[in-house]
């Protein structure tokens, strides 16, 4: 078992905050019980809730490669709004993110934040639109602009994305050693990526 | 990016050991990294342990949290981008004939390998 470094245990509690929280379109209870379905797909829980914000939720958590066009349209036809599609979608990646760091680590599963209080901000970015995606980007959808319709997804994922990879700035030093060196962290990558059946 | 920052390097990679383990990569430690790779990424209790053992003595422990958190950034990127539908570049499909996956369309009508549309 390995500890969780100090600065790594504080972006931790900073991500569980920001999950408990209300967020753009849903409130803390229902981005926490996201994680907590997302998580129990994950580990291999056989179930899916029939509704599609629990359906979303449950394929990002246990088969995160599977969403097609197709699928987000009829999450959509159920009620779905794209926009609520990107706040689930990143809500579900981070918690997959820090439950996998934690396994690693040989480190129990944090328990479940309990929700915050408060009304979702229901803030549409204006900017946003179906650009080469499934769901509403601020510009062509790639990596950075993922979660762009929803922007407290979008800060939380690059803070986490910065801590434990590297950040934006430092993608660009092909040469770069933090902790390991670049092709050791490509390789690292790559493989957990091809685990999950994802071509990036 | 792994060929990339190989080529930057002036070194050698094989992208093969990406779908094969057994294969030698030429990364440092490369064999250690795919094995916890492969106990944390596929959640197998039974090897982990004995993974990260041999991952902190080849990298240190610095090395090893930098590595299982990578994972964890990745199975992060993994689910924004498929699940935002995002293609890669005309230029790096390829790859995954080189390494054994070819690249699938998310937003094809056959729906290929995805959740039923009905």
């Amino acid at each position: 078992m390995l500890d969780v470094p100090a600065a790594y245990a504080t972006v931790l509690d900073d991500q569980w905050r920001q999950l408990a929280g209300a967020g753009e379109w849903l409130t803390g209870a229902q981005r926490v019980e996201v994680a907590r379905i997302t998580r129990l797909a994950r580990q291999g829980a056989s179930e899916m809730p029939a509704d599609p914000v629990g359906e979303a939720a449950w394929i990002f958590g246990g088969d995160p490669a599977a969403p097609r066009a197709s699928w987000v349209d009829r999450l959509e036809a159920a009620g779905l709004d794209r926009t609520t599609y990107v706040e689930i979608l990143g809500i579900c990646a981070r918690v997959a993110a820090l439950d996998t760091f934690l396994y690693g680590l040989g480190r129990p599963e944090r328990p479940l934040p309990e929700p915050v209080p408060g009304a979702p901000r229901l803030t549409r970015v204006a900017e946003a639109k179906i650009d080469g995606g499934f769901a509403p980007t601020v510009g062509p959808a790639y990596p950075p602009t993922a979660l762009s319709a929803v922007p407290i997804e979008l800060d939380a994922m690059m803070q986490l994305h910065g801590a434990m990879y590297l950040s934006l700035r430092e993608m660009a030093d092909l040469e770069i050693v933090k902790d390991l060196d670049r092709r050791q962290l490509e390789l690292v990558a790559a493989r957990t990526s091809l685990l999950n059946d994802c071509f990036f | 990016m792994l060929r990339a920052s190989s080529r930057k390097q002036n070194l050698e990679v094989r992208l093969d050991a990406i779908s094969n383990p057994v294969t030698d990569s030429g990364v440092p430690a490369g064999a250690e990294l795919l094995a916890a790779v492969d106990a944390t990424v596929l959640r197998d209790g039974l090897e982990l342990d004995d993974a990260r053992n041999e991952l902190v003595a080849c990298v240190g422990e610095a090395g090893a949290v930098r590595a299982f958190a990578t994972m964890g950034n990745f199975e992060m990127m993994n689910r924004l981008l498929d699940g935002q539908g995002v293609m890669p570049g005309p230029d790096a499909r390829p790859i995954g004939d080189e390494i054994g996956r070819p690249f699938v369309d998310p937003h094809a009508t056959d729906h290929s390998g995805g959740v039923p549309a009905a």
